[in-house]
């Protein structure tokens, strides 16, 4: 137990279940008899997969000191080209089965999402561009082309396995969240188990070091902007199952959702740091956060301002200088406490 | 030798402006008509001075996602300044007391990533939040009618500084917001040029440690880089605004793609804090010609996003690809 403890990284998490656990009494506390219901819960978490594989697809490029600003585009992309494939207006003639239909859309859109990584990690390990630059001007890229196939409109409906796995349950346990915990351990197992993980930690670390010890930061690279590219697709298919519909410009805001899970799981916070449990834990605190916001009817404005200023905090809390005076603060409380002891 | 490589950059986006400008009369000779090439210099003002603006925090090193958010906002309380002292307002002030609003605000982002050595660009992104919304939480309606605007504002959009008559009949309009982006190129050009302060932000970019072992002070140029930053987007947003005649917050959020846009075209570079006016002006003379004239050419419009994000990355290939042959034929 003490080792459990003892460790810094498990300390984190630890902290960061806590801080969950004391969010959701508290907000659950205010409309208790809205909040605590089966309903919530699975609505909840119908987002919370959402908003999950979004961020993780982010960190899969944060860990290894990128961003990726395009994630939310190449979802839409991949959705609207897969979704045609489901629905037969594209290669309707060919695929007729329902079944194959559906496999093959599925495939589409893993494809693209792959392929996707492919341009955006071209540019940044290729070229040497700064990602930021890069993937805001393929977003814009992807955006575009899913415009060109939608002509602006949306594309109602969506195959049946599709949307039973919007809006069925297992068990009480939504599909989207077993698909989602399904990507965090595929995460998990890459970014802790293979080698692979471990060059992009490095990568994000030190880039020389990586290049020196043997790896090629190239390959590195353009392999993490496909993983991201492949997560971002599964995004974009539980966009579409969830919505039943397809459009061009669906949940741009998600990106600064993503975003802030990410930092609050830590990525940030340490070059090449942060681990997938962390935060698949932070996505729990972020939604129990935007559901309780949702219940208490406020504007886009508050919650705007809340985000930021919640991320902002976040960072300031981590950096060294704060990190001291709190350090500081527990200290002065620590040696307070035997005296009291003492006086009683 | 340094000389002649900066001209060969330089040139490579001026060739490429001209071959694009070319094939585009090729296609469509009503690109060249007077009328055009005005509106075209038109669009080119908001997008210049935004993008002159980034491009001084990107030769520091970092990034700032909030542009959009300072320049609307500033913009937002100029306009209720005026409304509040009950001024018409005038081309002067509008542009002072702007660009005094998105200094201090952007000093904040400036302030806080230096302190605490934080990224830039991540202080942004949530800066970015704050300062688009905090503002209106409390307020009932955060849109701005026609006729509550400062009323000597709206005349931006029909002053001139040069009217050509063709002969169909259609008058071709040069707005008097080219003669601010000018002013705002030419003193960028001498601070960051001929000032010491201005080789300080070149050299931040460059190699943090040597700047203070120099004698700078790395919070002063981060400031000072942060101040004009924000005084150029907030000029920007204010002619944005007074040109469009009524406020609306989200109005102006998706003209950040282009300034970005911009500054890649311009040869800005994060990473070696490299960026120079002329490169910028180039990048925004690019965008605007395929921006402005797509619609003239006949493009149906759900082709625009996706035709501009394609030459975007294929005008980065091009110049990347050239620019690296230049460095290596150079180190033969």
């Amino acid at each position: 137990m003490k080792r459990v403890l003892g460790n810094k990284q498990n300390r984190k998490t630890i902290s960061l279940l806590l801080i969950t656990v004391v969010l959701a009494v508290i907000i659950g506390s205010f409309n208790p008899d809205k909040f605590f219901t089966a309903q919530n819960f699975q609505s909840m978490t119908r987002q919370l997969a959402e908003i999950g594989i979004y961020a993780l697809a982010m960190f899969v490029i944060v860990v290894s000191g990128g961003l990726n600003l395009s994630i939310v585009a190449v979802a839409n992309l991949a959705a609207i080209c897969g979704g045609s494939v489901m629905q037969g207006l594209i290669l309707g003639d060919v695929i007729v089965s329902p079944l194959a239909r559906l496999l093959v859309g599925l495939l589409v859109a893993v494809v693209i999402g792959v392929l996707s990584g492919v341009l955006n990690g071209y540019f940044v390990a290729g070229l040497g561009l700064t990602a930021v630059l890069v993937t805001s001007a393929t977003s814009q890229l992807f955006q575009g082309l899913a415009l060109v196939i939608t002509k602006g409109n949306a594309i109602v409906g969506a195959p049946e396995a599709i949307s039973a796995l919007g809006t069925h349950n297992l068990l009480g346990i939504p599909y989207l969240l077993l698909l989602a915990l399904g990507c965090y351990i595929v995460a998990e197992f890459v970014f802790e188990k293979t080698a692979f993980g471990a060059q992009c930690r490095l990568l994000g670390a030190n880039a020389t070091a990586n290049q020196y010890s043997g790896n090629s930061n190239y390959k590195t690279l353009m392999k993490s902007y496909m993983l991201s590219g492949f997560f971002s697709a599964i995004g974009g298919i539980v966009s579409y199952s969830r919505m039943c519909a397809l459009r061009s410009d669906y949940g741009n805001s998600l990106t600064s959702t993503a975003m802030l899970v990410v930092l609050m799981g830590g990525a940030w916070v340490v070059a090449g740091g942060g681990k997938v449990m962390n935060i698949f834990i932070s996505l729990f605190c972020i939604q129990i956060i935007s559901s309780g916001l949702t219940l208490s009817g406020t504007s886009n404005f508050t919650r705007n301002t809340i985000w930021g200023a919640l991320l902002i905090a976040i960072l300031l809390a981590a950096t060294p200088a704060i990190q001291q005076r709190l350090s500081r603060l527990k200290g002065l409380a620590r040696r307070r406490a035997p005296n009291k002891g003492n006086a009683a | 030798m340094r000389k002649r490589a900066k001209i060969n950059d330089m040139t490579i986006r001026v060739v490429l402006f001209l071959l694009i400008l070319t094939v585009f009369a090729i296609i469509e000779p009503a690109v060249l008509s007077a009328t055009n090439v005005c509106s075209m210099i038109n669009d080119s003002i908001f997008n210049g001075i935004a993008a002159l603006g980034m491009m001084t925090v990107m030769i520091t090193g970092a990034f700032d996602l909030s542009s959009m958010s300072i320049s609307m906002l500033s913009a937002f309380l100029t306009l209720k300044f005026y409304n509040i002292i009950g001024y018409e307002g005038d081309f002067i002030t509008m542009f002072l007391i702007a660009g005094t609003f998105g200094a201090l605000i952007a000093m904040i982002n400036g302030f806080i990533s230096q302190k605490f050595s934080l990224s830039g660009f991540v202080v942004s992104i949530g800066t970015n939040l704050i300062f688009g919304s905090v503002f209106f939480i409390f307020l009932r309606s955060s849109y701005i009618k026609t006729d509550a605007m400062p009323q000597t504002l709206l005349k931006v959009r029909t002053t001139a500084i040069l009217s050509l008559q063709s002969s169909g009949g259609t008058a071709a309009n040069l707005n008097i917001g080219i003669v601010v982006l000018v002013l705002t190129a030419a003193a960028l050009w001498l601070f960051l040029n001929k000032t010491q302060l201005g080789r300080g932000i070149y050299a931040l970019g460059g190699d943090k440690v040597a700047v203070e072992r120099v004698g700078y002070d790395p919070m002063t140029i981060t400031l000072i880089a942060y101040a004009v930053f924000g005084a150029c987007v907030a000029i920007a947003g204010i002619y944005f605004y007074s040109n469009a005649g009524t406020f609306e917050p989200g109005m102006i959020a998706d003209k950040g793609s282009d300034v970005i846009a911009s500054a890649i075209f311009g040869g800005c570079n994060m990473k070696e804090g490299k960026g120079s006016v002329g490169g910028i002006l180039a990048g925004v003379a690019i965008i605007t010609v395929i921006k402005s004239n797509l619609i003239l050419l006949g493009v149906p419009v759900y082709y625009v996003t996706f035709t501009v994000g394609a030459m975007i990355l294929l005008g980065v290939l091009f110049s990347t690809l050239s620019e690296q042959r230049l460095q290596r034929n150079r180190g033969r």
